[in-house]
């Protein structure tokens, strides 16, 4: 391939045939021959050129990163050639994966190798992968190139972002506030026991244990702590109400941070926390992994997940989560208020799932309906608009009645406070011993 | 190649598709359709083809013209010469006269006609002073304007090539056709140009007033040579160049000779030195270029440099790389586009309710009643908060369909303002649960 230099040459070369015009040369013949003498030099160029087939190229660095912090992977050029290579090399990512797009412009010796740094800052969740590397290799009178692509995969795993992190202490303190609350206030604050003490006025006088105060001599008292080891299962709806922005991002992934800081949670209370993203199949389990690779794991099956546009089949979802879990748990289900999707697909299996566990509706509240409903009657075209928006909030209202009666908590809540209210809901539970 | 590949090359190649095979259909047609001189048949007086001219031989010998046939050029013009004034000859195919009997042809007797059929640029060769202006693709078919004075045939197939005049001469020459008819008296002969072969062809003889026409055109002498040349014809033997004096009646013409006459155009004769030199350069005059001749190479070379700069530019370091987006909805674009059906479908009557039933239940709640209180109850409740109002206040919770967007607006607006008034609170505003 020619170079802008090349055609600066030959533009140039009016020059000669004007002049050889002058001096009595044909004109026809001039350019004739300054013609050959450019494809000459353009072929004897791309030949001296390094062959950048020949080039080797590998990556190291970062596999993983989360959302909003920057990485970097490195590529690694080799020139097996004997001629020194001057070389532009584009690193080409995906686009979400904010990689720059400036090309390395460098001269690599023969034999030598260079380390490439891209940094990469990518703006969407999910694995992102590199496309390719394309060496262009010039000439040394710059009158030619030479071009290659190379295959050199690599896939960077963006996490979800896990704003919600921001809330974890002042959980975790309200979590410390339950779990001691309880031996203060006694009875009331758990089902499960806990220790013994010696009663202090004020106390519950219906949680004195009367045969350990009659073998002790002393008036003792049970003490109660919320339940331990339970079980929670979250349960992803990926279906095509998920791709609905909801403020500046999809359902999904206000679904994503709430289920990862009720799981930090849960964890630190000691309970054992599965997750399940579906829609009319299974997209990521999570099950019986403890301590503290609980939430890396979760965080890694979670990243990959897209919106599907399909219907969710919570029929499937039911049997995923009774096939899994055979102690009675509690069950989260990452859902929309949409009256189409649950009424026709989980009201009717709901009553299996509530029979057995404990079901808890989790719905992003999407503010542009109230915002719909309540549209300023300007003008009489308005009118419609609100009662849109009202009549879409009234069925709303009715299918988390609906839900309502078949035992379920539903929550509905913003998407900033979201993941926030879900965690309280879990503690109000554990609080309350209702797990 | 992936499947998107492929589609995609499939969607650049498909509009193409159709156009090809128009353009290569109507090129196969037009060349199907197309004579061919060099075929033995074509406008020969006794082949019945297609492109024979038997048919055209007989409508002229039922005009009572004596047709005689020459297979050489040299043939046809001694007997031109033999027989004088009085006779037509027909070329159906000049272009296959030879260059040196081109220039002679205009030494046949005064008074004789010639009509060439569908000369190209070898007219120049036979009439100076004509020449071609363009050429169709296919034949029009024209009137003959206005006084034509070759033919009374209506409109004819023979406008393809049109000519016209290039040179001054001493009789100006005539135009039929749209100028697909030339006519010009050169040299005391006057010279026929038809612009199409159709009028003579044995198919198209009958189509449009064709046949008027060619009968028209050939039937003007007693007598018509008709010179069926189907291949470019010998050089006329080689032998002193003669000049005659005009034939007399009597003087033995030679066949095969070559003949010159003084010329006696002036339009010829004012450029005596074009007379002294081969009649090729005569009319092929250019005038000085006003451009210096390392411009144009100048210029191509330029070209040259700007599709270099063109391709090097054009050369992308690597394909843009593609990625999957994923999908996104608008929130709440169900119930915007139920608002704007209610908007098109004039939906008033079920919007208010919409409105109302959200009303009452809001003012149920205020009002402390359940929230399936009937109009009765929740009657009697609103008149305890709000006294002497309650008819209105019931036609407002209750009434029937506004009639009008303007009564609509207003309803809604009231009801807005009742429900803002008992409960105390903004509409809809940040309400959760």
């Amino acid at each position: 391939m020619p170079t802008a230099r090349t055609a600066a040459l030959a533009a140039a070369g009016t020059v000669g045939v004007i002049g050889g015009s002058i001096l009595g040369f044909y004109p026809s013949a001039v350019f004739a021959v300054l013609l050959v003498l450019l494809a000459l030099l353009v072929l004897v160029d791309r030949a001296r050129a390094a062959d950048p087939r020949r080039f080797a190229l590998s990556r190291s660095g970062a596999t993983t990163v989360r959302l909003g912090e920057s990485t970097q992977v490195v590529l690694t050029v080799r020139n097996p050639t004997r001629t020194a290579g001057e070389l532009l090399v584009r690193d080409a990512w995906v686009p979400s994966a904010g990689a720059s797009d400036e090309p390395y412009q460098l001269r690599l010796p023969a034999g030598a190798t260079v380390q490439l740094p891209t940094a990469l800052t990518p703006t969407r969740r999910g694995d992102r992968p590199a496309a390719r590397v394309t060496v262009r290799s010039r000439g040394p009178l710059g009158l030619a190139v030479r071009q290659a692509d190379h295959e050199v995969p690599w896939t960077l795993r963006v996490l979800p972002r896990f704003a919600s992190r921001r809330h974890l202490p002042e959980k975790l303190s309200r979590l410390r506030t339950v779990e001691g609350a309880t031996a203060i206030r006694g009875r009331g604050q758990g089902s499960e026991f806990d220790v013994l003490r010696e009663y202090v006025p004020g106390d519950d006088v219906r949680s004195i244990d009367w045969r350990a105060t009659a073998r002790r001599g002393d008036v003792m008292l049970r003490t109660w702590r919320p339940e331990r080891s339970r079980r929670v299962v979250c349960v992803l709806d990926t279906g095509r109400t998920s791709a609905v922005r909801v403020g500046d991002e999809p359902r999904l992934d206000a679904a994503m941070e709430a289920a990862l800081l009720l799981a930090a949670v849960a964890r630190e209370a000691g309970d054992q926390v599965d997750l399940i993203a579906a829609d009319h199949r299974v997209r990521a389990v999570v099950t019986a992994v403890q301590g503290r690779s609980l939430l890396p794991r979760l965080v890694d099956a979670v990243a990959p997940l897209q919106p599907a546009m399909v219907e969710t089949d919570f029929e499937l979802i039911t049997s995923e989560v009774l096939r899994r879990e055979r102690k009675r748990c509690l069950v989260v289900v990452f859902t929309a208020l949409e009256p189409g999707a649950l009424g026709e697909g989980l009201l009717p299996v709901l009553p299996k799932l509530a029979a057995r566990h404990r079901v808890l509706i989790a719905a992003v509240h999407d503010h542009a309906l109230t915002d719909l409903a309540a549209t300023p009657l300007d003008h009489p075209g308005d009118v419609y608009a609100a009662a849109a928006g009202t009549r879409a909030l009234a069925d709303r209202e009715r299918i988390a009645g609906a839900l309502s009666r078949n035992g379920v908590t539903v929550l509905d809540f913003p998407a900033d406070v979201f993941a926030s209210r879900v965690t309280d809901a879990y503690l109000d539970l554990k609080a309350s011993g209702k797990l | 190649m992936t499947p998107a590949k492929k589609r995609r090359r499939l969607r650049l190649v498909l509009p193409f598709v159709p156009v090809v095979a128009v353009v290569a259909v109507a090129l196969t047609a037009h060349a199907f359709e197309q004579t061919d001189p060099a075929e033995a048949g074509y406008l020969a007086p006794t082949s019945p083809a297609a492109q024979g001219g038997r048919d055209l031989a007989e409508l002229l010998r039922g005009r009572g013209v004596t047709i005689l046939t020459d297979t050489r050029t040299g043939d046809a013009l001694a007997r031109m010469d033999r027989l004088g004034s009085d006779v037509t000859l027909f070329v159906p195919a000049p272009r296959f006269v030879h260059p040196d009997y081109r220039e002679v042809v205009d030494l046949a007797p005064k008074g004789a006609t010639v009509v060439l059929v569908e000369p190209g640029s070898e007219l120049r060769d036979f009439v100076p002073p004509l020449g071609v202006a363009d050429r169709r693709w296919a034949t029009a078919v024209t009137g003959p304007g206005p006084g034509c004075p070759l033919t009374s045939a209506t409109p004819a197939a023979v406008a393809r090539t049109r000519y016209l005049k290039l040179k001054d001469s001493l009789n100006e020459p005539v135009f039929c056709y749209e100028q697909g008819l030339a006519r010009l008296e050169y040299n005391g002969v006057e010279f026929i140009a038809v612009g199409s072969d159709d009028p003579f062809r044995a198919d198209r003889l009958a189509e449009h007033d064709n046949s008027r026409f060619a009968a028209d055109l050939l039937s003007r002498h007693r007598t018509l040579i008709w010179l069926d040349l189907h291949a470019l014809e010998n050089p006329p033997p080689p032998g002193p160049s003669v000049a005659l004096p005009p034939p007399s009646p009597g003087a033995s013409p030679r066949p095969g000779g070559v003949y010159e006459r003084p010329n006696t155009e002036p339009g010829a004769g004012s450029d005596d030195d074009s007379d002294d030199s081969p009649p090729q350069s005569s009319d092929r005059f250019t005038p000085p270029s006003p451009f210096p001749d390392w411009l144009f190479w100048t210029v191509v070379l330029l070209l040259v440099a700007g599709v270099l700069l063109a391709l090097a530019r054009g050369r992308r370091l690597g394909a843009p790389v593609v990625e999957p987006l994923p999908v996104e909805v608008r929130g709440a674009e169900t119930a915007l586009g139920r608002a704007r059906l209610y908007l098109r479908a004039r939906a008033r009557g079920p919007a208010l309710e919409v409105l109302r039933a959200n009303a009452r239940t809001r003012l149920a709640g205020a009002l402390g009643l359940p929230a399936a209180a009937d109009r009765q109850q929740l009657g009697a409740a609103l008149e305890a908060r709000l006294p002497g109002r309650r008819a209105e206040l019931d036609d407002l919770l209750y009434g029937p369909e506004p009639s009008s967007e303007g009564e609509l607006h207003a309803r809604a607006t009231e009801l807005k303002t009742l429900v803002e008034t008992v409960t105390g609170a903004r509409i809809n505003e940040g309400v959760h649960r």
